[in-house]
């Protein structure tokens, strides 16, 4: 039977920090990165291979790489490892396949989407940069990846940092002027730019589903704005994105974020005066991302909470109870679910009751609500829908 | 059903309920960090099959919420994504080992299959930095390489390590992957 080469480990609570830490890796020894690993909760994973001897310094420099810019979990080397061991490594490989480029890189990795969005705007206007796409990698945390000229990814991070610390939580912030070739397998290609003009969007962001549906009706019925999209983020944020003229979309946020508050878990809001058209193509486009929804009632009732078995339960009675639908469930991460019902005004609210009633009893974080009469627009953003 | 944190309490309870009772197991799901089991039967079957579960489940985890549905809704099938599925595994023992973080996992991982005669059956992740392997072999071999993932491996991390004699079949079609043999 073959030797397997020596593999090596770093593992980092957040992107810039496991960026960083394998750039190092690839510059301080002749490995090659084999794996990228996405566990949850912002903790993600780097597999590299190659001779004991250079697999050893390439960890002992990856791990002060990590810890320099962000939180290190673990680091590993295993010699001679077992094939059963590693062939049953989940979700292996990950990493992605396009041309390697001398440019330099930018990494702005926030808690939330909102100043990921905000802080992505600042820095396409900031200088001339390409924008790599933005993902969620667990416990609250995403990222955007940006490539252009040293001097221009230092701005446009500097820029991107501030507003984005501005609108919320910065975790960590990255320019590696010369990254290493292979180190493009743990980012996605380039985002083509559109050439969209709109006088601004929002971000509505609440923690669960609930509270971006109610707001989202909300922000509809009070103001002249059109809802582009809801997003899941990591760590159970969503993000409902809306357009409109910057005052009406302002007016819709301060509504929205009132209601995502009175009756869920709300997280943050704010405005885009004349976003960039890259910001729109990174964060979905200017197109609505529809579903096909027939109304089946006429108001629909939400449920939601941290346990399957609270949530199955709560839908169980409510279906004995009244006379209501079941329209599906949605997994929103970190341990929160969420159930939608549909039904005349007084069915959902007598099922209602006793869901909540239920699903409080043997969950935590419970919340319920009821949208008397949704919007056409609303039904066809629900991503219960379209999942 | 019965939830827990993390997978390891619902395979050991899976394989405790259809050990205690004559229930039929459904499927499971994760909702990042909490898996739940689905099973039926009649109804004191269930009853019988949630108390042998439930102490099994406790074996492995703090974490653990149950209920019964009598003649549950249509509606309750669309939590279950994880339908069990046919395998050919035949083994004395299952060993299960759990832990958050994937760094430690994998030189674990490889203690494991060199400690003793085992091969890895399956690696589950289902988020919130879960990460659990499940390994099968005879009953001494199981034991000393969940030992060695325990102790030899310090690991501030660790969720839980156990050793299932005689798993019960159906314990296989809903954790093994798909078609999986030994």
């Amino acid at each position: 039977m073959s030797v397997l080469p020596t593999l090596g480990v770093v593992e980092a609570r957040g992107m810039a920090a496991l960026i960083a830490a394998t750039d190092a890796m690839l510059k301080a020894a002749a490995v090659t990165v084999t794996g990228y690993h996405r566990i949850g909760s912002g903790w993600v994973t780097v597999t590299v291979e190659g001779d004991t001897g250079a697999v050893q310094t390439a960890v002992a420099v990856g791990r002060e790489e990590a810890d320099r810019v962000g939180e290190l979990i673990a680091d590993e080397v295993v010699v001679r490892p077992e094939s059963d061991a590693i062939k049953t490594m989940p979700h292996p490989g990950g990493l992605k396949e396009h041309d390697s480029s001398p440019e330099a890189l930018g990494v702005l990795e926030t808690q939330g989407i909102t100043p990921l969005v905000v802080g992505t705007d600042a820095m396409v206007k900031a200088a001339n940069v390409d924008i790599h796409g933005w993902s969620p990698i667990g416990g609250a945390l995403s990222h955007t990846i940006i490539r252009g000229n040293v001097s221009s990814v230092g701005s446009a991070i500097e820029a991107g940092a501030e507003v984005a610390g501005r609108a919320g939580v910065l975790h960590s912030s990255l320019v590696i002027p010369a990254p290493s070739a292979g180190l493009e397998t743990l980012f996605p290609a380039r985002v083509e730019a559109g050439s969209d003009r709109l006088d601004a969007i929002g971000i509505l962001e609440s923690t669960g589903y609930l509270g971006a549906i109610a707001g989202s009706d909300i922000m509809v019925k009070t103001a002249d704005v059109e809802l582009l999209r809801m997003t899941l983020g990591s760590g159970g944020r969503v993000g409902v994105f809306v357009k409109g003229m910057l005052e009406e979309v302002d007016q819709a946020l301060e509504n929205g974020a009132r209601e995502a508050e009175s009756v869920g878990d709300y997280s943050a809001h704010r405005s885009i005066p004349s976003p960039d058209s890259a910001t729109l193509a990174c964060f979905g486009g200017v197109a609505p991302a529809l579903v096909d929804a027939e109304p089946v009632g006429e108001a629909i009732g939400i449920v939601e909470t941290r346990s399957t078995v609270a949530l199955a339960s709560a839908v169980d009675q409510m279906m004995k109870t009244a006379d209501v639908v079941f329209d599906g469930r949605y997994k929103v991460g970190a341990y929160n679910t969420a159930a939608v019902i549909r039904g005349s005004l007084s069915s959902v609210r007598v099922a209602l009751d006793v869901g909540q009633q239920i699903a409080t009893g043997l969950g935590d974080s419970t919340y319920a609500h009821l949208i008397p009469a949704p919007t056409q627009s609303l039904e066809r953003h629900l991503m219960h829908r379209a999942s | 059903m019965i939830e827990v944190e993390g997978v390891a309490g619902i395979i050991r309870a899976a394989d405790a309920s259809a050990k205690a009772s004559r229930i039929e197991h459904q499927g499971w799901e994760s909702i990042g960090g909490y898996t739940t089991l689905f099973f039926t039967g009649d109804v004191s079957e269930v009853e019988a099959a949630i108390r042998a579960g439930e102490a099994a489940a406790r074996g492995a985890i703090d974490h653990v919420v149950c209920n019964q549905l009598t003649r549950a809704d249509d509606a309750v099938q669309n939590f279950i994504d994880i339908k069990p599925h046919t395998t050919n595994v035949s083994t004395s023992a299952l060993g299960i080992v759990e832990a958050r973080g994937y760094g430690r996992h994998v030189p674990r991982n490889d203690a494991m299959v060199k400690a003793a005669n085992v091969q890895v059956l399956n690696v589950l992740t289902v988020m919130s930095r879960v990460v659990c392997s499940l390994v099968v072999g005879n009953v001494g071999d199981v034991r000393e390489s969940v030992r060695v993932a325990q102790s030899e491996i310090p690991d501030e991390n660790l969720m839980s390590a156990t050793v299932i004699s005689r798993p019960h079949e159906s314990v296989f079609g809903l954790f093994a992957p798909e078609g999986a043999s030994s």
